[in-house]
């Protein structure tokens, strides 16, 4: 009985170590650590972008619509956070770095506008005097939709996309 | 100590058979339910209690054979699994006396609150469940 | 009518247990990376999960005893207790992540902050679990997550284009995006979301709460063979919304706003609030059930009367032990974790668990001296080692993935 127990934490043991292991070989390439936030960062500016588009359409809610613009930002902050604390060791890779921050606090400046134009009532895009669809939205569309494709851009010649 | 002597096969005699249920305790007694006479469960046998010499004492001739004392629960089931014994009186009994039957589970004679083994659950209703309000009342 | 609130109970098991705050969100992620090239492993979990529900009913409903107290009478208090503390501590996770999800639930529903709609969520979880019955807490929730359906609406909504849905879910490969290693990841992970052992523990307690005797096992058979696989329809539909709307806009799961996207797409406000309803009676539901099972594992282990049908006065420690289970997961939640974070993880661990949980299940079934002539048949038993077999690959392979894939990062 207690030769398989041993037997056993050997294997627990040994699996462990063999994922510790992979892990280490996993970290290696440094593109990858580019890879991470930068996909984050992609697909929370999408989401927004979606989520405005259906406020615009008057298929989401203020609520719905906020809350995704909020998510957003948190996981922008995420991304960021993680970028900083990227060591490049190139001065390639540092400048890659550099661009993807600014890009980044970009997308987090228009994620800002979008939570505040989506959390503004609309009660028809185009019309009403102070709601948010009138103007604040289209705005925000274009801002949005402009940050991607710099940030795609910017992916493509990280051989990132 | 010095090892004792092996006694040979045959002159070993067979173990009496008495009347009545036989029973293996580790297989019908350990870990089964422990039932009240209103089949309430009160604990799970986490012990056994026999009476008898200590093991790894000389046992004097005409001794009698050692016999179930006390269902045991409580901290036993922690020095069961990783060994070791708490002092005799940190134990916490069933009598023998009040069970009533064994099968699938052990069932007792007693009612559960009258037992030592029950004072967790008693303790808990009266302090913690009978002042949140409704914990009396059946669920509607 | 008895028959009707029976199936309730599937029902409710499959809703609450299949689609929980697991289902929707590793359904959702692999959706938008994987689109429907993962739908197989639903399949498989789907096919599993009824049957080892449908072992446990049987072994409740012909020995009378549940799941729990069996596996410490069978395995011994050892392996009992091994048991025991490694589902407890997933319990403990999944507890946390159902009233996360929640609150992620309500806030996405009126944009109130999310930490506010927790200490909401709690004592609303455990009102339920304090004074409602077992058969009005199952129906409730059940029909009411029913409206979870939408997503199957929505993906009808969407008019996706089916052939391709279908060429990726019957010649499954992995998108170029990802790796192999975050394949088998998230296989690992929608597996055990499927299979998560507290529906086991849950369906076979509940069994005994309702006193389901041998003439049930019809009954039984119904919930199980009508509930999950509904559950599991529902997890596909889940997944190809994501697939149809976020994996082509290049948008990868990490909350639960970004799942309701494609039904918001799909038919708007009504389609929205349809979605938010059924998703706060998944969730709540599931949140009740883990509750429960926490309990009644604790419980039927160490003996202690246990069981809704009990008046809480009379099931002191059952009691006590599930509010401690609350209060942790609350406070778990209040440290500001992300729950679709725990949810992910949860789902994995459930993975990792699964053998401690089968295994016993499939000795109990087929041991005459509980089931009597009720032991499994051949052809169930060697599916049931197949699983089995599974399982344990699962399960050993889920933490090295885990690691090297930076846990499917």
């Amino acid at each position: 009985m207690t030769r398989s127990r041993k037997l056993l934490a050997a294997a627990l043991a040994a699996l462990v170590f063999l994922g510790g292991l992979l892990s280490g070989c996993a970290q290696s390439p440094s593109a990858d650590s580019l890879k991470g936030p930068a996909k984050e960062a992609a697909s929370a500016v999408r989401t927004a972008s979606l989520a405005v588009d259906l406020r615009l359409q008057e298929r989401a809610t203020a609520a719905a619509a906020t809350t995704t613009a909020d998510d957003m930002l948190k996981g922008m902050q995420s991304a960021t956070d993680q970028l900083e604390h990227f060591g490049a060791k190139t001065q390639d890779e540092q400048s890659l770095r550099d661009s993807m921050l600014a890009i980044f606090s970009t997308i987090s400046r228009s994620l800002l506008h979008a939570r505040d134009a989506l959390a503004a009532p609309t009660s028809a895009p185009g019309g009403g005097t102070d709601l948010a669809g009138s103007v604040q939205l289209p705005a925000v569309q274009g801002e949005l939709r402009t940050a991607t494709e710099q940030l795609e851009e910017l992916m493509t010649k990280a051989g990132i996309q | 100590m010095r090892k004792a002597k092996p006694i040979p096969v045959q002159d070993i005699r067979p173990a009496p058979r008495p009347a009545g249920l036989v029973l293996d305790a580790q297989l019908h007694l350990l870990d089964r339910q422990v039932l009240d006479v209103d089949d309430v469960p009160v604990t799970t046998v986490d012990d056994v209690e026999l009476s008898g010499p200590a093991p790894g004492e000389p046992i004097p001739e005409g001794t009698e054979a050692p016999h179930i004392t006390a269902l045991l629960t409580g901290a036993v089931l922690g020095t069961r699994i990783f060994g070791g014994r708490p002092p005799s009186s940190r134990f916490i009994r069933i009598p023998w006396e009040v069970v009533a039957g064994v099968d699938t589970v052990v069932s007792l004679g007693v009612r559960a609150n009258s037992l030592d083994a029950s004072w967790l659950e008693r303790w808990m209703r009266d302090q913690i469940i009978a002042k949140i309000p409704g914990g009396r009342h059946d669920p509607e | 009518m008895k028959r009707l609130l029976g199936v309730a109970l599937g029902i409710l098991t499959a809703i609450g247990g299949f689609v929980d705050i697991g289902d929707l969100v590793t359904n959702a992620v692999v959706g938008s990376r994987f689109g429907l090239s993962l739908a197989w492993v639903v399949l498989v979990g789907v096919v599993g999960i009824c049957l080892f529900a449908n072992m446990s009913g049987r072994v409740a409903a012909v020995s009378g005893r549940a799941t729990f107290e069996v596996i410490r009478e069978r395995m011994g208090a050892r392996a009992g207790l091994a048991n025991l503390a490694a589902s407890f501590l997933i319990n403990l996770m999944t507890v946390t992540a159902e009233i996360g999800g929640i609150a992620l639930a309500l806030q996405l529903a009126s944009g109130v902050s999310y930490m506010l709609w927790v200490p909401f969520a709690l004592i609303a979880v455990w009102l339920v679990i304090w004074r409602v019955k077992f058969s009005i807490m199952e129906n409730v929730a059940g029909l009411v997550g029913l409206s979870l359906v939408v997503f199957a609406v929505a993906l009808f909504l969407l008019k996706p284009d089916w052939g391709s849905l279908a060429s990726q879910a019957l010649h499954p490969s992995v998108p170029s995006e990802e790796g192999p290693g975050t394949y088998w990841y998230y296989a690992i992970a929608l597996f055990g979301a499927a299979m998560t052992p507290y529906e086991v523990f849950f369906f076979s307690s509940g069994a005994v709460e309702e006193r389901w005797k041998v003439k049930d096992l019809v009954q039984s058979r119904i919930n199980v063979l009508l509930g999950f696989p509904l559950g599991g329809f529902l997890s596909l539909s889940i997944a190809a919304c994501a697939a149809v709307v976020l994996l082509p806009a290049g948008i990868s799961v990490t909350t639960l706003s970004q799942v309701a996207l494609p039904v918001i797409q799909a038919g708007g406000q009504l389609a929205l609030a349809a979605l938010l309803l059924g998703v706060v009676a998944a969730t709540f539901g599931a949140a009740l059930e883990t509750t429960l099972s926490s309990g009644y594992t604790l419980a039927q282990f160490f003996g202690w009367s246990w069981g809704k049908f009990r008046r809480p006065a009379e099931a002191a420690r059952f009691h006590v032990a599930m509010i401690v289970v609350l209060l942790a997961g609350v406070a778990v939640l209040t440290t500001g974790v992300d729950p679709i974070l725990v949810t992910e993880y949860s789902v994995v661990f459930s993975a990792i668990a699964l053998p401690l949980t089968y295994l016993p299940i499939l000795i109990v079934a087929n041991d005459p001296q509980y089931m009597g002539k009720h032991v499994n048949g051949r052809a169930v038993n060697i599916v049931a080692f197949i699983y089995l077999v599974i399982i344990l690959v699962a399960s050993v392979a889920a933490i090295p993935l885990m690691i090297a894939t930076g846990a499917g990062a």
